[in-house]
């Protein structure tokens, strides 16, 4: 039986650290740090994925309760399949969101809900309103899924190449590829902004 | 709005976060819930062993319980269906009993047993209703000769089938064993042949059966005579003759 040292984790705040806690001890407090580390960004995650703020914020919820029940049933340890916690956690995340997708259209395929348009409707309104982004969330609005959680993971969450190829199951290339087309898509996205001259919406 | 400009904006949306109170809220929850696991799991092991034993075996205790309260209840019924005699509630649970147990019993010697066993029965029935403050209606002692006899016939004919098989030099009940008798002469002055066989082949066969056929000849005289105690006796002799034999 593997004895846990005391007070492993109490001063714990990297990644690595947190997930070796985890996985080793099964530690609580270990996951309540990783908690405060990462529940933004899976929030934010989700939220822009499907663009609804109470079912994001639930989904998030979901997210910890999922990855705790992972670490209980002793699954992680033998596991090699993640090299970090963060990108267990979004890994998590995207499995819970695609499973919100089949739920609410049942139809969908995988495909399919990755590349669903969302529609953000009065959420993003509260969010932008209150911190006068309207613009840019306007046009993260116009893109397909697909690029705006690339966008979402890279630019926002601040995700490596390797940890987002892991997260959405693509190769680091392909990620790089895409990342540059959402980043082309969204710059011509405000580029045709400009043309109209309304830039001055950005508050 | 140039790359760099985008990135900017993008960076900003860092600020987009859930509710303040929601997250709180949730981490209380969270905790909560991983402690009530976490008592589960710093329970001792005799009470982990207890919670894991009670879990596993609930479904077994009830099946368990509920098969033990059929064999307590059909155990009972069939001891007290056992000392019933006509007219008793019970009686017919005998008689089902009865009929079920010759329905299941594989091989002729079971049967011959059961047979035997039946007869024995209906004696002892006999003997509980002539003991019986009222006087007992004589039908139903009636019914319950008739079915002595109907049992000790079916025990014999068994007796002869096995003993025609064992022996297949021995003559079966045919036609072709018959003595014919000249009965007299008809009107056109042609013999009448009338076939009356000498002696039945079941008894005979039975008289060649290690003396089992001499002891329920023996049982039935008994019978006919009115002791049906002794003839119990004989048939209980008959029965262990039948284990006996091969």
């Amino acid at each position: 039986m593997t004895v846990k040292p005391n007070n492993s984790s109490n001063k714990i705040s990297s990644d690595k650290g947190l997930f070796l806690s985890l996985k080793k001890y099964q530690d609580r407090q270990a996951f309540l740090s990783a908690y405060d580390l990462y529940f933004d960004q899976i929030f934010r995650f989700i939220f822009f994925k499907i663009g609804n703020k109470e079912d994001a914020q639930d989904l998030t919820s979901a997210t910890f309760l999922k990855c705790w029940g992972y670490v209980q049933s002793g699954k992680l340890k033998s596991d090699n399949e993640y090299k970090s916690l963060k990108s267990f956690l979004y890994k998590i995340a995207r499995n819970l969101t695609i499973d919100y997708y089949r739920q609410t259209k049942p139809q969908s395929s995988l495909e399919e809900a990755e590349a669903i348009a969302v529609d953000f409707g009065d959420s993003l309104d509260q969010v932008s309103q209150s911190l006068e982004f309207d613009f840019i969330i306007s046009k993260l609005k116009e893109l397909k899924s697909e690029y705006r959680s690339i966008l979402v993971l890279k630019y926002i969450n601040d995700l490596s190449v390797a940890e987002i190829a892991s997260v959405l199951d693509k190769s680091k290339g392909n990620v790089r590829v895409t990342l540059y087309r959402a980043l082309e898509a969204l710059k011509k996205l405000t580029q045709d902004h400009d043309g109209e001259g309304s830039i001055n919406t950005i508050k | 709005m140039t790359e760099k400009d985008l990135l900017i904006q993008l960076n900003k949306l860092k600020t987009v976060n859930a509710d303040g109170g929601f997250k709180e809220a949730n981490r209380k929850l969270l905790l909560a819930q991983i402690a009530h696991g976490e008592d589960l799991k710093n329970l001792g092991s005799l009470a982990r062993l207890n919670i894991f034993m009670s879990r596993l075996f609930q479904p077994y205790a009830v099946a368990i319980m509920i098969v033990l309260f059929f064999v307590a209840s059909s155990v009972w019924g069939w001891q007290v269906s056992g000392q019933s005699k006509p007219g008793d509630s019970l009686y017919l649970a005998k008689k089902l009993s009865e009929r079920t147990k010759m329905l299941v019993a594989v091989n002729d010697k079971t049967k011959t047993k059961l047979n035997l066993e039946f007869a024995s029965n209906r004696l002892l029935e006999i003997n509980l209703l002539e003991q019986g403050a009222n006087q007992p209606e004589m039908s139903a002692k009636e019914d319950l000769k008739n079915e002595f006899k109907k049992e000790i016939n079916q025990a014999k004919s068994r007796l002869s089938k096995n003993s025609v098989k064992n022996n297949p030099d021995q003559p079966a009940l045919s036609n072709k064993s018959e003595d014919f008798k000249t009965a007299g002469i008809d009107k056109n002055n042609e013999r009448i042949d009338v076939a009356v066989p000498e002696k039945k082949v079941a008894s005979s066969t039975i008289n060649n059966n290690d003396g089992l056929g001499e002891v329920l000849e023996e049982a039935e005289r008994l019978f006919d005579m009115g002791s049906y105690k002794q003839a119990v006796d004989k048939l209980d002799e008959a029965n262990q003759l039948v284990d006996q034999a091969k």
